[in-house]
């Protein structure tokens, strides 16, 4: 393979864009946070389930990452090892994640940690916490 | 500096430094910088990542504790700091463009703008720290925080400073790449011929504004 010439053949790609091209990437992506603003307003209303929320909300950061990553940081045109890289490392966040959350989801209930085990704030844990703690501010907080 | 000992071009660039002698030309140059610069973001993909997860694992365990957690944040600082990064990595992709076609000038400015974009960035957040701190809606022991009152409200201040603090660290080292090649841009450095610290300082401040895309509305919306 000549890398030489397939470089020189991407260099010719990469020129071909004008300002007014960037400029509809970004009216795209201010166009999409404010969506999933308007969006996560909408849901926390609505009485939807919280994966709903998680699907719109990722969803549309994907979209947005996507835009980014193709067009401000040239993946589209870029060569082909340089998307192999990228695209490989996000394979491998979603293994890492897959499974670390399959595991958790299906252990025995015991073998993860119980509400208890959390380090709580010594007001909550007094005995005479009383009504009056809830508007603790923090100052009397005493640490060893 | 080398830049002084090197002369100008007739289009008015300074010349590019010389080619290492290991490239057969200066287009397997431009090809194995520009590999580099994706084989490291590959790595700081996989380093935030972690942090990702541990999010995912912390929400699934605490879920009412990230839910009071999160909408204890200022939507208001959030969405302004989201604006304002993307606001930047527009003018970093328009500064690249710049320089890319030897418009020395533009591209300073362009990167300047994007500098000062990043410093307020920086500025938003460190007020939002500060009322953290000021609520002691902090991590582990220094946890006083009682509007969050469900068990793990100190992990998700854990996750909350871990990941903004890192993607913070990465904005600071992001200016500094910016500042540095803006004042390279100043000294009409780039050209055609010669782009590539442009390109990937850039590269890096959309890195930057990735990883904040994603821990926008995983922090401040959901």
């Amino acid at each position: 393979m000549n890398i030489t010439q397939e470089t020189a053949a991407t260099e010719h790609a990469t020129h071909k864009h004008g300002v007014m091209h960037y400029a509809v990437i970004y009216a795209i992506l201010l166009l999409l946070t404010a969506s999933t603003f308007g969006v996560a307003q909408l849901l926390k209303h609505a009485d939807v389930p919280g994966w709903i929320h998680f699907a719109a909300a990722l969803g549309i950061a994907t979209v947005k990452v996507s835009l980014v990553v193709l067009f401000f940081m040239h993946l589209k045109e870029a060569e082909g090892a340089n998307k192999t890289v990228f695209l490989i490392s996000v394979v491998f966040v979603c293994v890492l994640m897959f499974f670390v959350l399959e595991d958790i989801r299906h252990r025995f209930h015991l073998l993860n940690p119980q509400p208890q085990w959390i380090l709580q704030p010594e007001w909550k844990t007094e005995p005479h916490a009383d009504e009056g703690a809830r508007g603790f501010t923090g100052t009397s907080i005493k640490h060893d | 500096m080398s830049s002084a000992t090197r002369a100008m071009t007739p289009e008015g660039y300074l010349e590019a430094p010389p080619l290492p002698d290991h490239y057969i030309s200066a287009d397997t140059h431009r090809l194995a910088v520009r590999f580099g610069m994706w084989l490291f973001l590959g790595t700081e993909v996989l380093l935030f990542a972690g942090i990702f997860t541990a999010y995912a694992v912390y929400r699934t365990y605490y879920p009412l504790a990230f839910e009071q957690g999160g909408s204890h944040l200022s939507l208001i600082a959030g969405t302004f700091n989201t604006w304002l990064l993307l606001t930047s990595s527009f003018t970093v992709a328009l500064a690249h463009h710049n320089a890319e076609h030897g418009k020395n000038r533009n591209a300073f400015w362009l990167l300047v703008a994007s500098i000062v974009m990043g410093l307020g960035f920086l500025g938003v957040k460190a007020w939002e720290y500060s009322e953290k701190f000021r609520e002691h809606a902090l991590p582990g022991k220094y946890f006083g925080y009682s509007e969050v009152s469900a068990p793990g409200g100190s992990m998700f201040y854990t996750v909350y400073f871990f990941a903004t603090g890192l993607h913070a660290l990465h904005v600071i080292i992001g200016l500094s790449l910016l500042s540095w090649v803006a004042l390279r841009c100043w000294r009409k450095e780039f050209s055609p011929q010669h782009y590539a610290p442009v390109e990937n300082a850039g590269l890096y401040w959309h890195l930057v504004d990735l990883v904040w895309i994603f821990l926008y509305p995983l922090l401040y919306l959901v």
